[in-house]
């Protein structure tokens, strides 16, 4: 079965966005590197941007900077759906209503997990979604 | 880290995932289902055919990232390399290690908590392989360490 390429309402996908399976995050330097990396959880911003917490990731904090380019990988935790979203990075939020939001969600993470010393936020980047596609349907969804 | 212990961490059912770029650099993520060690300082994954900039993309020099990730101890290694050529049609020899794989990274899951019924989600329906020169290893491992190279 291949991928679904329409435009999914992100606001139905909401099992992407509650930290029970780890996304996935594709950045690249203005280079041309690749590089990935794991995280805790994405957030759904608003019908057109997600949010992610910058812990540790100096290497994609680097990339963004010099190509705002990234991709995401990501799967439903409701239907095993599995979803390639393209994006756009736009900015870093260090204060505010979704730093202290998502401030309260990785300390919740960071404790079910044991590493409560380990998960410090730093900031929450914010990223446009440019595409959004299905790459892999959930065992029951299809 | 020796690479016949590389090996064996890849064998041992850990989350495999990848990403490449394309000329306007927009990455492209992955998941990998099952690598292998042809020779010292070379991997071969199969990737998801749901991959398919990393299809149209990769030829001899197109840079790859590779992540792979023990789900229970969170212990993770980045490499970073070369596509050694195109996309390749899997072999017999790669799809018994895909089986493998589907086994080992269920076996993990569940451990976990996570139902059968992910690992069938997750499972690509097709894969292509591609082999990758490795030139830099890097512990990802959550954490201050994390980023840390690793000599092989």
């Amino acid at each position: 079965m291949s991928g679904d390429d329409t435009r999914v309402d992100l606001r139905t996908i909401d099992g992407c966005f509650d930290g029970v399976i780890p996304p996935v995050l594709a950045t690249c330097s203005a280079e041309g590197e690749p590089n990935i990396t794991h995280l805790s959880q994405v957030y759904l911003v608003d019908d057109d941007h997600v949010g992610m917490s910058n812990q540790f990731f100096s290497k994609t904090a680097a990339n963004v900077a010099a190509n705002p380019h990234a991709a995401l990988l990501v799967t439903d935790s409701n239907t095993y759906d599995t979803f390639q979203m393209d994006l756009h990075y736009e900015r870093t939020e260090t204060t505010g209503a979704l730093f202290d939001t998502l401030k309260a969600s990785l300390e919740a993470i960071a404790s079910l997990m044991g590493m409560e010393d380990v998960f410090v936020l730093r900031g929450v980047d914010v990223y446009r979604v440019v595409s959004c596609r299905r790459v892999a349907f959930g065992a029951t969804s299809a | 880290m020796q690479w016949a212990e590389l090996a064996d961490f890849l064998d041992s059912g850990v989350a495999m995932l990848g990403a490449s770029a394309d000329e306007h650099g927009q990455p492209e993520p992955f998941r990998i289902w099952s690598a292998s060690v042809p020779t010292e300082g070379r991997v071969r994954v199969l990737i998801n055919a749901e991959a398919r900039r990393t299809f149209e993309c990769v030829t001899a020099g197109t840079r790859i990232a590779l992540l792979f990730s023990d789900i229970g101890t969170f212990r993770s290694l980045q490499m970073k390399g070369a596509a050694t050529g195109a996309a390749q049609p899997s072999t017999p020899d790669d799809m018994a290690r895909f089986r493998r794989y589907e086994e080992h990274f269920g076996i993990a899951l569940a451990q976990i908590g996570h139902p059968p019924r992910l690992n069938m989600s997750m499972r690509p329906l097709g894969v292509f392989a591609v082999e990758v020169d490795v030139e830099q290893m890097f512990d990802q491992t959550p954490g201050p360490g994390a980023g840390a190279e690793v000599r092989a």
